[in-house]
């Protein structure tokens, strides 16, 4: 995934959220965008992902700019997760019913997609937690359904937005574990935005954002 | 997890606006089997009516728009008769009257002689007698309903009629009616040498394109007479026609409601569901399949609710046409024809309510999801 030139701007230009970003994110690698509250990190990673479309320079996915909001949904679709802060879980679904949900139109089969789901929530630790409903489950379960969910095509890339926000101490490191040993045992590359300078710690590579623009790039230890 | 699971969940969400929301749809959908199912029991009956009497061809004075009140000379009857392609030919005196437990019935005259007693199924008793000119012959229906039977007596229009046999007809106008000798009921009505419509028998009834031919001449000889075939004489009739065009238009105004009811309920719900929206499209998911999953839930609404709507319609119909006022003019009917128009109008009700709000929901951008977290 490579960003060119990348700029985002709301109200015909006068609200600046992104400037002149240039990034490329190799296969497999784990980069951590951090910075304060309005620097960006979030429009960066839902332009990154196709969530969004720049307003300025260009988003490459695999060295091809995709050419239109159906192009990006197609790519969505098989090739990148992305976690939520909030989760995002349906209150109505199971936990391996929302795990199951990016799968339709990508997996035919529901038994298919049952297993692979099953399979899925049980990499995640919630092999027990099937048939539960989110409102069963407690914030770091969620999160988990939701990285299973993320999963759920084997992606190039996944997007994780602020995963441990919502989350206490001890459950934002058993999240960041997850994602840390997931990413290295699947070898897709992982851009996380976080405002937490401990949990970017984790990835390969940090890009430090300021008022929409790249300020420093540092490789983490 | 099937996809249909998906919506039927969303609409578990809120179980009293969806459980409202179909009891709106079946209401709707009640009213158009009632209404129509009412129109086309009239129409049946009266068809119904006619063919069980064996009677091909009709004949009232051009422009008629009410039977009952129409007016032609009984010896047209005998000229009719005579006429190339026709068998037979009847005159008939017709009215309704009141009974005092209010229900209308129908009270015919037949000549002495007319082919058309020939075609009653008597159960009990005889025909009348042609030197008794009060005799009167009783529908099995309307003999239950006052407990007369042959023996017995029966007022009509200020006479006492002796009830000498009670006949078993298919149709429910006949099983409500009374049937007199012509000249009886001219007396009583006060319109000697009249009837209201002329019946006739056809030398070749089963082939259309000689009914076709018979009508066109008889039209021609007889240019102040409508004639109009047994099949199609619902259609021809302007009072049958009225009642179906209310019947339509009621229940157009109904499914308006019906239709509504749904757009509303779904728009509420997918204003409620930007997020998640967002959200499925994030995940990859499709314009098309969000639109989908939203006409579903359309449907299933429209679909459980029309399931109501034919068991209240056919409830409310029958109960309709037992009442005091109508009892003896519907024949009910709830064919495979009508629970087919059900079909389409609970697809169209649940297609186009849920279009407008699906399409909302594809227009949502996944950003939006994150807009609202």
């Amino acid at each position: 995934m490579a960003l060119e030139g990348v700029g985002r701007g709301y109200d015909g230009g006068r609200i600046v959220a992104l400037c002149d970003v240039t990034l490329r994110v190799a296969p497999g690698e784990f980069v951590a965008v951090v910075g304060p509250s309005g620097s960006g990190k979030s429009t960066l990673l839902h332009l990154a992902c196709g969530l969004d479309r720049p307003t300025a320079g260009r988003v490459l996915f695999r060295g091809a700019e995709p050419a239109s909001a159906a192009a990006w949904t197609k790519i969505r679709a098989r090739q990148i997760g992305f976690v939520f802060q909030a989760f995002h879980l349906f209150p109505t679904l199971t936990a391996l019913e929302n795990v199951e949900l990016p799968m339709f139109g990508v997996v035919g089969d529901g038994a298919e997609r049952g297993r692979r789901a099953h399979a899925l929530l049980d990499r995640v630790g919630l092999g027990g937690r099937l048939h539960h409903l989110p409102s069963e489950l407690s914030g770091g379960e969620r999160q988990r359904v939701a990285i299973a969910r993320s999963l759920a095509n084997a992606p190039l890339l996944i997007g994780a937005d602020e995963p441990t926000g919502n989350l206490d101490s001890r459950a934002s490191a058993d999240v960041l574990d997850l994602l840390a040993e997931l990413h290295r045992r699947d070898g897709a590359s992982l851009v996380l935005a976080t405002h937490n300078l401990e949990v970017a710690a984790r990835a390969g590579r940090i890009i430090h954002l300021a008022d929409g623009r790249i300020v420093a790039a540092t490789c983490a230890s | 997890m099937r996809f249909v699971s998906i919506p039927a969940r969303n609409l578990g969400r809120r179980p009293i606006r969806s459980i409202l929301t179909a009891f709106g749809v079946a209401l709707a959908v009640g009213g158009f089997v009632v209404l129509t199912g009412f129109s086309r029991g009239m129409e049946r009956a009266w068809t119904v009516s006619l063919i069980e009497r064996d009677v091909h061809m009709t004949a009232v004075p051009r422009g008629t728009v009410q039977i009952l009140t129409a007016s032609i000379d009984d010896s047209l009857a005998a000229r009719l008769a005579k006429f190339e392609g026709v068998r037979d030919a009847s005159g008939e005196l017709a009215d309704m009257i009141m009974l005092p437990s209010g229900q209308p019935i129908l009270v015919v005259g037949w000549p002495p002689g007319s082919f058309l007693w020939e075609t009653l199924r008597l159960s009990a008793g005889r025909l009348p007698a042609p030197a008794r000119p009060d005799d009167a012959v009783v529908g099995q229906g309307l003999a239950a309903a006052l407990r007369v039977a042959p023996g017995g007596t029966l007022g009509v229009l200020g006479g006492r009629l002796a009830v000498t046999a009670v006949f078993r007809p298919s149709s429910v106008i006949n099983n409500n009616m009374v049937i007199v000798p012509l000249p009886t009921l001219q007396r009583l009505l006060n319109r000697p040498g009249k009837v209201t419509v002329l019946d006739l028998r056809l030398a070749q009834p089963g082939d259309p394109a000689q009914v076709r031919a018979v009508r066109a001449r008889l039209a021609a000889a007889f240019p102040g007479l409508t004639f109009t075939e047994t099949r199609s004489v619902a259609d021809s009739n302007e009072i049958l026609r009225l009642i179906r065009g209310m019947a339509w238009g009621i229940s157009l105004i109904a499914l308006a409601i019906g239709l509504f009811t749904v757009l509303n309920t779904l728009l509420m719900s997918v204003t409620e569901r930007v997020r998640e929206f967002g959200v499925l499209s994030a995940l990859g998911w499709s314009p098309g399949r969000v639109l989908a999953m939203v006409v579903l839930e359309g449907l299933v609404l429209t679909l459980g609710g029309s399931a109501a709507g034919i068991v209240l319609g056919i409830g409310g119909l029958r109960w309709l046409a037992q009442t005091p006022m109508l009892r003896g003019l519907v024949q009910p009917e709830i064919g495979a024809h009508l629970l087919l128009e059900v079909a389409a109008v609970t697809l169209v009700l649940g297609i186009a309510g849920s279009l407008y709000p699906a399409a909302r929901a594809v227009a949502v951008r996944p950003v939006e999801a994150l807009k609202y977290e």
